[in-house]
């Protein structure tokens, strides 16, 4: 009997719950270091400036990452009636995934970086990133030329615009030159405005790719899976598809307002966030609806509610960011704690919210188990995301939008009516709320490892058979 | 380098600009087009079919 093959996604999905709760928690750390500055000891590799790239390298490509290798594994063989092609390249993925992450976690404390946001992990890393994505590309597309069924499902097309993008990106932007072969210092090919718009190309694909195109994949198949409902539309689902990868591309300027990048470059950046507003609302709307007829399972099914908790948080911040992307708005939001709550309401809410709900779909499933240990928990880590993600994106509306105003009031004379010092004194309260929505947040983590466990001991690995063509 | 822009680029530019939309409006007429409405129809229920249930169901059916 042929079987599906699971063990690759059994490890990806266990790690998920892992790198979550180690990159959640770093995050934690400095929110606290930013109430209590003393919390850094005056040790170097404890300095915010070093745990914070640690904080978003590991809940992006640690945490995000996890989910996102198990959830393509496990889609991408159930929708094409075929295990996995070349499964040691796949378990080669794992692991070399995991080693960049220790490399990720020992380098960056110890200031090791090349500076550029999201693309921290120096030249050797970088190489290593490169190898492991190709070989996740070969294994991913080696599947779907395997496939059994004659159509692509819709979420191995965001899966694999997500694979293929990323690699585009990574190795255009990672191109340096290193000081010596034994160094680990490196220096962009590119210069000045040139280097801060590839720079921007890649970040905002990274949002667009990574952080989007990757987790639609894992929407489109785990929201119809839960719900027991086909897709709302499979047809807004296509046309979403293509205009959301197409106009991505060319929103990245955004981050560059009021630069030395040109001007024009800079509007084109505005347009294409603005009618980005489209294709993101477009899969929002998507998924949403594939509840219609089945709207008292957001009652009686926690994970549900995760799942179309988190689209609504992707409505929302894929409608704040095109407004923050206006000139005029971002010559307020700009460099303010606003941009802080609106990454926060995409990570937190859609991103960590939607890879939560999948896992608890997908978890059992890998274990030969019909349903999570406890469903009570799961509804817990349900209201404790939900709270801590508010809480967190609350406060850093009201501290943003105040630091902005008080950063721009001028007196009658000309003068600045607040010195910097009396804004940081400002924001103070409201970062500690910030630190209050993440324990809450994060809680819910540990909530979710406990039940994983409970979930997970003493079960025999499922073995599912590939279904054989009548 | 020169950057700036010449005319024929310009040109070029506003044309491929028009064949990238009518690309889109292509891609839209054909995912609206009522030939492809069955298809659609089946590759909406991809996630739904792969559960052994549901195989062991459909089996079922065309056994009886």
């Amino acid at each position: 009997m042929e079987t599906y093959n699971y063990k690759v996604v059994r490890q990806f999905a266990i790690m998920t719950v892992v790198w979550g709760i180690v990159g959640m928690l770093v995050g934690v750390i400095i929110a606290a270091q930013l109430v209590w500055p003393a919390l850094n000891f005056d040790i170097p590799w404890l300095t915010f400036s070093r745990l914070r790239p640690l904080h978003t390298n590991a809940v992006i490509f640690a945490f995000g990452g996890s989910a996102l290798f198990a959830t393509s594994y496990y889609v991408v063989q159930r929708t094409c009636h075929t295990p996995l092609f070349a499964p040691k390249l796949a378990a080669f993925t794992f692991w070399g995934w995991q080693a960049i992450i220790v490399a990720a976690a020992i380098t960056l404390p110890l200031g090791i970086t090349t500076s550029k946001e999201y693309a921290e992990l120096e030249w050797p890393i970088d190489i290593a990133i490169a190898v492991v994505w190709v070989s996740y590309a070969i294994v991913f597309f080696g599947t779907i030329m395997k496939r059994k069924t004659s159509h692509i499902y819709v979420a191995n097309w965001f899966y694999g615009a997500f694979i293929l993008t990323v690699a585009l990106l990574h190795i255009v932007n990672s191109a340096a030159l290193p000081i010596s072969l034994t160094s680990w210092k490196s220096y962009s090919v590119y210069s000045g405005a040139i280097d801060a718009m590839v720079q921007w190309w890649y970040g905002h694909n990274a949002v667009g790719f990574f952080l989007t195109a990757g987790f639609l994949g894992m929407m489109y198949y785990f929201v119809p899976k839960q719900a027991g409902r086909p897709v709302y539309s499979y047809r807004l689902s296509v046309v979403h598809f293509w205009a959301l990868i197409a106009i991505y591309m060319w929103a990245g300027p955004h981050h560059l307002h009021y630069t030395a990048l040109p001007d024009w470059t800079q509007s084109l950046g505005m347009i294409f966030s603005l009618i980005l507003l489209a294709p993101s609302w477009g899969g929002m709307i998507n998924g949403i609806m594939t509840l219609s007829g089945a709207w008292h399972k957001l009652r009686d099914d926690p994970i549900i509610r995760i799942l179309i908790v988190s689209l609504s948080f992707y409505g929302m911040s894929t409608f704040e960011g095109p407004m923050m992307s206006i000139k005029t708005v971002n010559a307020l939001s700009h460099y303010t704690d606003w941009t802080i709550g609106h990454v926060h309401s995409g990570a937190l809410g859609w991103v960590a919210m939607v890879s939560i709900g999948s896992m608890y779909v997908l978890i059992p499933k890998l274990f030969g188990k019909k349903e999570m240990y406890s469903t009570k928990l799961i509804e817990a880590h349900f209201w404790t995301a939900t709270i801590g993600v508010v809480l967190y994106i609350a406060a850093m509306w009201i501290s943003g939008v105040m630091q902005g105003l008080m950063w721009r009031a001028v007196n009658p004379d000309g003068t600045l009516t607040y010195s910097f010092v009396e804004s940081v004194e400002a924001m103070h309260p409201f970062y500690f709320v910030r630190f209050l929505g993440g324990v809450v947040f994060l809680s819910g983590m540990l909530l979710m490892a406990y039940n994983v466990w409970k979930t997970v001991a003493g079960s025999q690995p499922a073995e599912d058979a590939v279904p054989q063509p009548a | 380098m020169d950057a700036t822009i010449t005319h024929w680029q310009a040109v070029v530019h506003s044309y491929w600009t028009v064949v990238l939309f009518a690309t889109f409006i292509g891609i839209w007429a054909w995912a609206w087009s009522d030939k492809r409405k069955k298809a659609f129809d089946e590759a909406a229920r991809l996630a739904l079919d792969d559960d052994d249930e549901v195989i062991e169901a459909t089996k079922r059916e065309v056994n009886q």
